[in-house]
């Protein structure tokens, strides 16, 4: 019994790591260029749902329900993607009501780490701040 | 020199490890199910949202600071950490005459009551 559970540890994290191997994805400008859906509950293309689109020439829309609410430059930083936008406090007044009586637009920076990055979907852990928060990316087009 | 910059490599790879530690203890349990799209839990909206409602409420408490410390002559009490070091030498710094303006900017954003407002006017005019 003991020399079989030796064999299988091994076994399993050559398999485990043969298999993500196969299906994981560098971090690449390539592969992070199109529409991604936030958090998708299903097959791609809610319109209701959080958007974000990364675009070839360095700038990015993020948007829910199909309007565009944050835009800006994106860029890999090391192992990070960094945002640099540009929002209004209005837009999110759904979610936090006190920011209702604030408009003009502010600029943020969010940064986010990759996390078991697929073909087609990926992980991040993401902070503005001192907020936090994962969240998942599934490609749209 | 050269010690200085390998301190430096050393210590942005162990920030480097400690954020993958994050990122890999937080996908342990807090799966991605939990967090819907939409419907009252929206991801980068919340972050968002999250991060405006906080700064702004500094933004608030570091000029409600400066208010007091212009209205009692700079006694602040400290009690907003951030607010208070950088509010009381604001304070002492400006003339009357500014301080009635940025009292009429509190005014204008809705950061003040029109009572406030009236009471902090009269204690900057009786300072006179």
């Amino acid at each position: 019994m003991p020399r079989t559970f030796w064999l299988v540890i091994p076994l399993t994290l050559a398999v485990t790591g043969f298999l993500s191997g196969a299906t994981a994805a560098a971090l690449d400008p390539g592969y992070l260029e199109g529409k991604w859906e936030v958090n998708a509950q299903g097959p791609c293309g809610d319109k209701d749902a959080e958007h974000l689109i990364l675009r070839g020439n360095g700038t990015f829309e993020y948007g829910r329900r199909g309007k565009a609410e944050a835009v800006g430059f994106w860029r890999i930083e090391d192992d990070m993607i960094g945002f640099d936008m540009l929002t209004s406090p209005a837009y999110f007044q759904d979610i936090h009501p006190e920011l209702k009586p604030l408009s003009g637009y502010e600029i943020q920076r969010m940064q986010a780490i990759p996390i078991d990055m697929q073909q087609d979907q990926f992980s991040v852990v993401a902070s503005i701040g001192e907020q936090m928060k994962q969240f998942s990316l599934q490609r749209c087009q | 020199m050269k010690i200085v910059a390998e301190h430096r490599v050393i210590r942005s790879k162990l920030l480097s490890a400690a954020a993958l530690a994050v990122a890999t203890s937080m996908t342990a349990y807090t799966p991605m199910a939990t967090a819907g799209g939409h419907g009252g839990a929206w991801a980068i909206g919340g972050l968002l949202a999250g991060h405006l409602l906080t700064d702004r409420s500094y933004q608030r408490r570091e000029q409600t600071q400066a208010l007091q410390s212009m209205a009692y002559g700079g006694q602040s009490g400290g009690g907003y950490g951030r607010g208070a070091a950088r509010a009381a030498p604001a304070a002492t710094s400006m003339t009357p005459e500014q301080k009635l303006q940025q009292l009429d900017k509190l005014a204008a954003g809705g950061y003040i009551t029109p009572q406030e407002y009236k009471e902090r006017r009269q204690a900057i005019l009786n300072s006179l």
